[in-house]
């Protein structure tokens, strides 16, 4: 009986040293032609689930995150981070990509079996062992959500439509930026579609912003996968062109100009009460370094001054300059600057 | 004679620019009096029963007949004690109108608005209809021998103003105007501090009271309301780097009513906490929370220095 003991206690020591053993002398087969067993492969993927079911448990999604969505900024990021491998309404995928293992799942038939939390968990944080990576810009899961929105949409969708939403797709081959209209195009800026009008904005300011994503200072998983590429001479010429460019046409649309003493107060003095600082103290164009609001896109304003109040953008010194000055707005003021400041014409005064 | 005495040694530490007994003011006045008066009135009742303890007990060996006990305890017992009290009481009853003196609206010869911010002192002078004249901080600017109407409010948490050499304390509540009326006597400066527990920098929540000949007043108020306007240039850094969205200094088109108002930011004695010198300002806009943590104005560490030394000139300049 003692020796059967001492026989399972070295038995024990000695199974992890056997397996270290296989490893290094380079039993385990790593390559990914055949796939996995039957059983490895159940289990993977029964691991996925149920994790990625439990991570959804505790995300709440917003009441209206399909109205809200930026579909067509989704769409545009869709071409250029994901279709490569998920393929898209246009575009089949290529051979080496379903050559991958895991291979990555035609989404129109696999959309279907995930909730919307759990879509939100897998754009959010990818997938370990797989090919798909975690979502660039941390902190922004309002974007999450317009790809989440978008996804759903996917099964569905049409080439026409398709390409309607990712705009563009024919001009990324000209100068070093022209990737940038498909988001940034004189119509895209005029559509009030979630991008910025970037147009007409100075060029200090443009430099800055598109240096902040590619330091990581600045976060947006649509922007960060943009300008991945860029050089830093493309840098110069996309702001050069950009700031020369003449701003959009939103102002041209609004019936009326969304005028009020409220909103009046807010941007030239302030709330002294609510402790708002007066919004044209920067942003009037006198100072390059700060960006233009008038003729700036609504839903761009509004995702924007929702994600300083909420404390989603603080990485530097001017980010918590704006969480401080915004950080008592009602939900009623947001609207009110988003649209006053969209409905007020672009003066493309800072240079 | 010795209680005269005793009060005047006991009080000797008492003056300065933020004590009671000091009084520079109306009420203050009155609240002295009436401090001094309870005190002596207090200190004589305790010598009374004390001299007659001692005599009772060490002086005096033999009983005393039990009648004159008994008229002994009544009249040192009841009747004396009884009038002392009355007496104090009575003036006490009697000063309460001047301690915290009410008058109809129309009686007041200025009318000033304080309101209690995170940490700071918002300050305006109104004028006859009652509308806002001009906005300054932290410095109390009154002439001597006027009725003023000072009212209290506070936007963010409870406050109390106090300046102990000419009236108060009473509270700054959010949502409601409370009304104090400051008479001063004597020309002079005088330190109030927040009575209220307000925050962090609660303790560095002062305010300094000037109190001037009318004459005074007048040119300054006067030189407040026809403020010049400053050209454009001088303020180029200020208005470039968005001072403005909080601060305005009249004449300019820095407009902000979040923060301090700046005007004549060169007379200010003291910046925040610390005095009103070129190299405090610059730390202080730089990192304002160096000076009073937890003060609602962010850093600047992104102005560049020469952007903010221009501020701090142009400021420094300001009258």
């Amino acid at each position: 009986m003692r020796r059967c003991w001492k026989c399972l206690v070295a038995t024990a020591g000695l199974v992890p040293v056997a397996g270290l053993l296989i490893a290094w002398l380079g039993l385990v087969p790593v390559g990914a032609t055949g796939g996995h067993w039957a059983v490895t492969e159940w289990f993977l993927h029964w691991t996925m689930r149920s994790s990625v079911r439990t991570a959804a448990l505790g995300i709440e999604k917003p009441a209206s995150f399909e109205k809200e969505a930026h579909l067509r900024v989704a769409a545009a990021h869709f071409e250029t981070g994901c279709a490569e491998c998920h393929g898209s309404p246009v575009e089949r995928r290529s051979a080496e990509v379903l050559a991958m293992l895991p291979p990555p799942p035609d989404l129109k038939a696999s959309i279907g079996q995930w909730k919307d939390e759990e879509l939100f968990v897998i754009v959010r944080d990818g997938l370990r062992y797989t090919g798909m990576p975690a979502w660039p810009g941390r902190g922004r899961e309002n974007e999450v959500w317009s790809m989440v929105a978008f996804l759903r949409e996917l099964p569905d969708m049409n080439a026409a439509r398709y390409q309607e939403l990712a705009g563009g797709m024919s001009a990324g081959k000209g100068s070093a930026f022209s990737s940038c209209l498909s988001c940034h195009s004189q119509s895209r800026e005029d559509g009030d579609d979630g991008s910025p009008v970037i147009a007409g904005q100075s060029e200090l300011y443009l430099k800055q912003a598109l240096n902040a994503y590619i330091d990581g200072d600045r976060e947006s998983g649509f922007m960060e996968v943009a300008v991945s590429k860029l050089e830093p001479s493309d840098i110069v010429d996309a702001a050069h062109h950009f700031a020369n460019r003449t701003g959009g046409k939103l102002s041209a649309k609004v019936t009326a100009p969304a005028v009020d003493t409220r909103v009046l107060t807010l941007v030239h003095t302030g709330d002294p009460v609510q402790k708002v600082a007066g919004c044209n103290a920067c942003h009037d164009g006198r100072n390059p370094r700060y960006p233009l609001l008038a003729g700036q896109s609504r839903s761009y304003l509004r995702q924007q001054l929702l994600l300083f109040r909420s404390g989603g953008r603080k990485e530097s010194a001017t980010e918590l300059l704006m969480s401080q000055a915004v950080r008592n707005l009602s939900n009623d003021d947001v609207e009110r600057l988003a649209a006053y400041y969209a409905s007020i014409p672009s003066t493309g005064t800072a240079r | 004679m010795a209680a005269a005495l005793l009060s005047t040694f006991l009080l000797s530490a008492c003056t300065g620019p933020q004590s009671v007994f000091g009084a520079a003011g109306r009420e203050a006045s009155a609240i002295e009096d009436l401090i001094v008066v309870t005190a002596v009135g207090a200190a004589c009742a305790w010598f009374i029963v004390t001299s007659l303890l001692i005599y009772a007990g060490r002086v005096r060996r033999h009983r005393f007949a039990e009648e004159t006990a008994q008229r002994f305890i009544t009249w040192g017992g009841v009747v004396i004690p009884t009038v002392l009290l009355f007496a104090l009481l009575s003036y006490a009853l009697w000063s309460m109108p001047a301690t915290r003196p009410w008058f109809d609206r129309q009686q007041a010869d200025l009318e000033i608005e304080v309101t209690g911010e995170q940490y700071w002192w918002r300050i305006r002078y109104l004028n006859t209809s009652g509308d806002v004249a001009f906005e300054t901080a932290n410095e109390l600017k009154l002439p001597v021998d006027r009725r003023i109407r000072v009212s209290l409010k506070a936007n963010d948490v409870i406050h109390s103003f106090w300046i102990p050499a000419l009236g108060g304390k009473m509270d700054m509540i959010p949502g409601r105007t409370n009304t104090l009326w400051l008479e001063p006597t004597r020309i002079g400066s005088y330190r109030g501090p927040c009575a209220e527990f307000c925050g962090t920098s609660h303790a560095l929540m002062t305010l300094t009271a000037i109190v001037m000949t009318m004459e005074d007043f007048e040119t300054w108020r006067q030189g407040r309301i026809n403020k010049s306007p400053t050209s454009a240039d001088a303020g180029a850094a200020f208005q470039r780097n968005g001072c403005p969205a909080c601060h305005a200094i009249d004449g300019t088109d820095a407009k902000g009513l979040v923060g301090p108002n700046l005007t004549a930011f060169k007379d200010r004695l003291r910046l925040g906490a610390a005095a009103n010198t070129r190299d405090n300002l610059f730390r202080f806009i730089r990192d304002a929370g160096e000076f009073k943590p937890g003060a609602q104005m962010p850093a600047f560490p992104m102005i560049p220095e020469g952007e903010l030394n221009a501020i701090v000139d142009y400021l420094a300049g300001e009258t």
